[in-house]
């Protein structure tokens, strides 16, 4: 497992021990979902999970447990840390669990490997045809007790600890974002105080939200020029480069400092005449170089605001940096500095993202989200950090939550989530918009990994992303509508 | 908004029943809870009361929650509630627990089984920092927020941070902040206003473009996606792109994120000034850049923490070598930067500084010091002048005396007669400068008016003996200080101008002359004798032979003083004139010159051997 490890070798040893755990777990559990209990795959899978749980149990005197709370994983009293290598089985195990309205997950000593392998295999609920009934809690239970296991229990999960849920919740917090920014910006206008533990504590609710709701949190993003762009923008890059630094592996405090330094990064252009932001047509030298002043502008405001102490240090950088390519052309160009904070190079690719994917008067039309990402993709390492933009790839999705597309059904869909797995990064899961025929349909939500089992393949593959612009559509309409119900 | 859902979404407020000792036991935890907030506001976390009243909690704590695996409080304005039932009350709110998480929006608080002594001891050190800040620098939901506990959780609905920001809003944009605001923010029960109708009326056909491309790959149910099919169509870049990081990729994440929490916080600022201070051309604004930077070197400097000082100068020194040709104008604000730095107001902040705390890092001191150079020299002279200790009065002299060998004017500006102490080392240091170059510098101390800093000088100008220390020596003798003049006139070297003695005779001839004392009359007449020309001895002779109708004290002084004149001219006629001056009547007159013979006649039988 790679994440950054801090704490005494004890905690160290403990984590890397308890995310194997998970992970092993989480492998049976796939295997099982694809083959047999017989397969040679799920009995070596099998082996593996019993044999580091045995250790385990045995380290524990007797009792290992997954515990589920507040979108964390605990393992008896171990909190287990995400990191960028394992993010993908966390996101993928806490939605079993959740699908499956699973609180506790106890192993007892004396469990065999047979009944572990018949458990994982119930879990796994391949065979079911009723996909509701499939993932009942109460349902699992007479499973289980059919099964005859008696050394793992389960508990229920408490449905009500679930905080930050709300969709409806997610956009306040994003629309206020939205007004908290203006005020901060009117406030540096007129020299006042700038509400920083305001900032901070938003923040801290957009982690809550993404947490509780990423994929609908990045939806919003699709939310652009809201009374004006740079606010709109600027808080489409709060959230999106929040969501990216946690995929990376950053802490929690990392990602409010990463929050509050996407949030201001365009601070400067207060100054930027308007004419000049708005001018259609292409942007004359002298203009350009006025342009290109807001990245030193807004660090020096930053610099000079009453509490700057109390902002994180990286928003300079990021205000300064985040025109700066990897290659460390753009602008501005340092006189000594030879390398770009990992700050900026995070916001860099959601702020490059966001700006592609709105309409400007200076463009014809804004490019779809695919696009974008492509675009992104062919400076990768000239221009973006290859591994932050890959990453960055991976929790959008190759057609990012927000696109618009094509099936070869006929239909069309919008992205609401990506697909945990990464094999299935091609297969989104879609809310349909219209059906075969053309009629527009308010459509459930399908997985493009869903197989029809009859025919044994995909039901639905996309064909194409579109321009919802193209087509009328606003895309953000859709998530809004999440949020009223 | 709804200011009534104070709890989280879906669940109402419990109320089942639960034992009175239940609730004896939660009491008991809180009242435990509250003393240990306060015993660790009043003494330090080490100390034995709080030590065991943390013990004495987490304990209760440990039993309750082993039994009941959650503990979970709502929190009034002044209360906790549990499962409905109030079970602690304070309503002061200085020191009460509830206001204090209820002024920010907590609104519930959970305690999990698996909570260590650790944690809570975490916990409570959180609630004394958090309540020790001012109010408006307190919050103590984002505190609980960063540390993360595993085992502590709370709700603080969004609502309260709504209105919050709504209301920040509307004092800061007034009127425009109504209209930026989304109606739906403004209304109580909140609906999203979106017309779903459009998600159901019309159609979407797409078009041809589109359609060319959807019916080539459209083979519905074929299970393979478009990036799948026939050869031939080219992959997006994002297609082709493998998802799985490599071991190489998720080291490099790893390593960046390590860096960066790596990154020393002070050097980067300093960078980043520096960048800043290059990169804009508005001089105004380079100008408020370089005054923010000032005050955090003064913050530097007042903790102490020359190092990062160092470094500052450092990095806007190479700067300004840059500036200098290409951008003057700015590169003078960069200078004035650099002035400020060795002002007064640095001074004060060390002066501060070695007031409060006694073990400064005088090594980094003195490198701060040596870093800004000459310009640091006045800052420490006065420190010098300020501060006793000797150990730093050694190494600032150290510093003083290498930065001005090049220049001992340098070290001769810093004298000044409000720094007494150090002036008199400077003159020490001047005499100790090679060749002599330091001499010609005791000029300075002509002007001040200290007493034993113009002793020592006229010492040292006295050891020093040629033309220009004899030189600097004369102007003492117009000295305001008579010691000074007494030294200075006993000190002096024949000099070779002549015109000087006859000025200096001139002036001995004068009444206001005699009016100055015998000392002083004795020092000026054995420097005349000492020049032995011949108007000396003319004048000697007539001060010695001077009579008058009524006996007089300045007469008799002058008589004596000649005496003095005469036994440094120490030559035949003068010898003529003692002899003369044994016969006669005044008995004084006449043994002040007996005993000048006699010591005439020592040092002759020196000279002689005899």
């Amino acid at each position: 497992m790679n994440t950054i490890e801090t704490g005494s070798k004890e905690t160290i040893s403990a984590q890397k021990n308890a995310t194997e755990l998970l992970v092993r777990f989480y492998i049976l559990t796939k295997s099982l979902k694809i083959y047999e209990p017989t397969n040679a795959i799920c009995l070596e899978k099998a082996q593996s999970f019993f044999g580091l749980l045995q250790d385990m149990l045995t380290e524990y005197e007797g009792e290992v447990a997954f515990v589920i709370r507040h979108n964390s994983i605990f393992m008896n009293r171990i909190r287990l840390k995400l990191g960028l290598a394992n993010y993908a089985i966390f996101k993928a195990m806490l939605e079993e669990f959740s699908k499956r309205s699973i609180g506790v997950i106890t192993f007892m000593t004396g469990l065999t490997k047979e009944e572990l392998l018949s458990f994982v295999h119930i879990f796994a609920g391949r065979e079911k045809k009723d996909r509701k009934e499939e993932f009942s809690f109460s349902r699992l239970m007479d499973e289980i007790d059919q099964a005859g296991i008696s050394h793992v229990y389960l508990e229920e999960a408490i449905q009500e600890e679930d905080f930050y849920g709300g969709e409806k919740s997610t956009a306040r917090i994003y629309l206020l974002s939205i007004v908290h920014l203006k005020e901060s910006f009117e406030r540096e206008r007129k020299q006042e105080p700038i509400k920083i533990n305001t900032t901070r504590r938003l923040m801290q609710s957009i982690y809550n939200h993404m947490l509780a709701n990423e994929s609908f949190l990045l939806g919003l993003t699709t939310l652009k020029n809201y009374h004006d762009y740079t606010l709109n923008h600027s808080v489409n890059v709060c959230a999106l480069a929040m969501a990216l630094g946690r995929r990376l592996g950053l802490s929690r405090s990392e990602l409010v400092e990463l929050g509050i330094a996407a949030f201001f990064h365009d601070l400067g252009k207060i100054e930027t005449p308007v004419e000049i932001l708005n001018k259609p047509d292409k942007l004359d030298n002298e203009e350009w170089m006025v342009m290109q002043k807001h990245s030193c502008r807004g660090a020096e405001k930053l610099v000079h605001l009453k509490e700057f102490r109390k902002l994180p240090l990286r928003a300079i950088h990021v205000a300064l940096e985040h025109h700066m390519k990897e290659d460390l052309s753009g602008y501005p160009k340092y006189f000594a500095r030879d390398k770009l904070n990992f700050f900026s190079r995070i916001v860099k690719v959601v702020d490059h993202f966001d700006a592609l994917t709105t309409e400007r008067v200076y463009r014809a039309r804004a490019f779809t989200r695919a696009e974008a990402i492509n675009q992104m993709l062919e400076s990768s390492g000239t221009e973006f950090n290859p591994v932050i933009l890959k990453t960055f790839v991976n929790m959008l999705g190759v057609f990012p939550i927000g696109s618009f597309l094509s099936l070869d059904t006929g239909e069309t869909a919008i992205v609401v989530d990506t697909n945990p797995e990464l094999k299935y990064m091609m297969r989104p899961r879609v809310k349909l918009t219209t059906e075969a025929n053309g009629n527009k349909i308010d459509g459930s939500i399908v997985d493009l990994a869903d197989i029809d089992k009859e025919t044994g393949r995909y039901k639905r593959s996309i064909v194409k992303a579109l321009d919802p612009a193209k087509y009328g559509l606003n895309v953000i309409d859709y998530f809004l509508a999440m949020a009223a119900q | 908004m709804n200011p009534e859902q104070k709890h989280p979404p879906g669940k109402e407020a419990r109320s089942r029943t639960e034992s009175g000792q239940y609730f004896e036991a939660v009491k008991d935890i809180l009242v435990a809870l509250a003393n240990s907030v306060s015993a660790l506001k009043i003494y330090p976390a080490e100390n034995p009361t709080v030590k065991e009243s943390i013990d004495a909690l987490y304990a209760k704590f440990n039993a309750f929650l082993e039994e009941h695996d959650k503990l979970e409080m709502e929190v009034e304005e002044f209360s906790f509630i549990c499962n409905g039932q109030v079970v602690y009350t304070d309503p002061l709110p200085i020191k009460s627990l509830p206001f204090f998480f209820f002024k920010d929006g907590l609104y519930t608080l959970y305690f999990y089984n698996g909570l260590d002594r650790q944690e809570l001891a975490d916990f409570l050190e959180l609630i004394k920092r958090e309540s020790q800040k001012p109010s408006e620098e307190s919050d103590i939901v984002t505190a609980l927020w960063e540390m993360d506990f595993s085992n502590i959780h709370y709700y603080a609905p969004d609502y309260y941070l709504e209105n919050r920001v709504i209301d920040e809003a509307r004092k800061s944009l007034g009127q425009k902040a109504d209209s930026l605001l989304p109606g739906e923010l403004l209304k109580e029960n909140i609906e999203m206003a979106v017309d779903t109708s459009q998600f159901t009326t019309g159609r979407i056909d797409l078009k041809d473009e589109d359609m060319i491309e959807a019916s080539k790959d459209r083979q519905p149910g074929s299970g393979a996606a478009p990036e799948q099919s026939p050869a031939g169509r080219e992959k997006s870049p994002a297609a082709s792109m493998d998802p799985i990081l490599t071991q190489a990729e998720l080291e490099t994440v790893e390593d960046m994120i390590r860096s960066n929490r790596n990154l020393v916080p002070e050097e980067e600022f300093i960078e980043l000034m520096v960048e800043l201070t290059y990169l804009e051309s508005d001089l105004q604004s380079v100008r408020a850049t370089l005054d923010a930077f000032y005050e955090y070197h003064l913050e530097k400097l007042e903790k102490g923490d020359f190092s990062v000082v160092i470094l500052i100068v450092k990095k806007i020194r190479r700067l300004l070598d840059y500036l200098n040709e290409k951008e003057p104008d700015k590169a003078a604000l960069i200078e004035s930067f650099m002035k400020k730095i060795a002002s007064p107001r640095t001074l004060e902040a060390v002066q501060k500084l070695l007031r409060k705390d006694r073990n400064v890092e005088l090594d980094s001191l003195l490198a701060f010091f040596k870093i800004l150079g000459i310009s640091a020299l006045s800052l420490a002279a006065d420190l010098y002048e300020s501060n006793p200790d000797l150990a730093l009065r050694a190494r600032i002299l150290e510093f003083v005396s290498s930065e001005t060998s090049h220049d001992p004017g340098l070290l001769a500006g810093l004298a000044d007669d409000s720094r007494p102490e150090f002036s008199r080392e400077v003159v020490s240091l001047l005499e100790k400068v090679p060749s002599g170059k330091g001499i010609p510098h005791l000029a300075v101390f002509l002007n001040f008016t200290d007493l034993n800093i113009k002793i020592a000088a006229v010492t040292a100008l006295a050891k020093a003996s040629g033309d220009t220390a004899n030189s600097i020596l004369l102007g003492f003798l117009n000295d305001k200080i008579e010691d000074v003049r007494i030294q200075a006139a006993l000190r002096l070297n024949p000099v070779k101008e002549k015109s000087r003695i006859l000025k200096i005779i001139r002036e001995a001839s004068t009444r206001e002359f005699r009016e100055k004392s015998l000392k002083e009359k004795e020092a000026v007449f054995s420097f005349i004798g000492r020049s032995r020309i011949p108007e000396a001895l003319i004048f000697l002779k007539k001060q010695f032979l001077r009579r008058s109708l009524f006996p007089s004290r300045s007469n008799f002084e002058l008589k004596l003083a000649a005496v003095k004149g005469l036994e440094e001219m120490a030559d035949e006629n003068a010898l003529k004139l003692l002899e003369k001056g044994t016969l006669s009547g005044n008995k004084n007159t006449a043994r002040a010159c007996s005993e000048a013979i006699i010591r005439i006649s020592g040092q002759s039988g020196q000279r002689t051997g005899a």
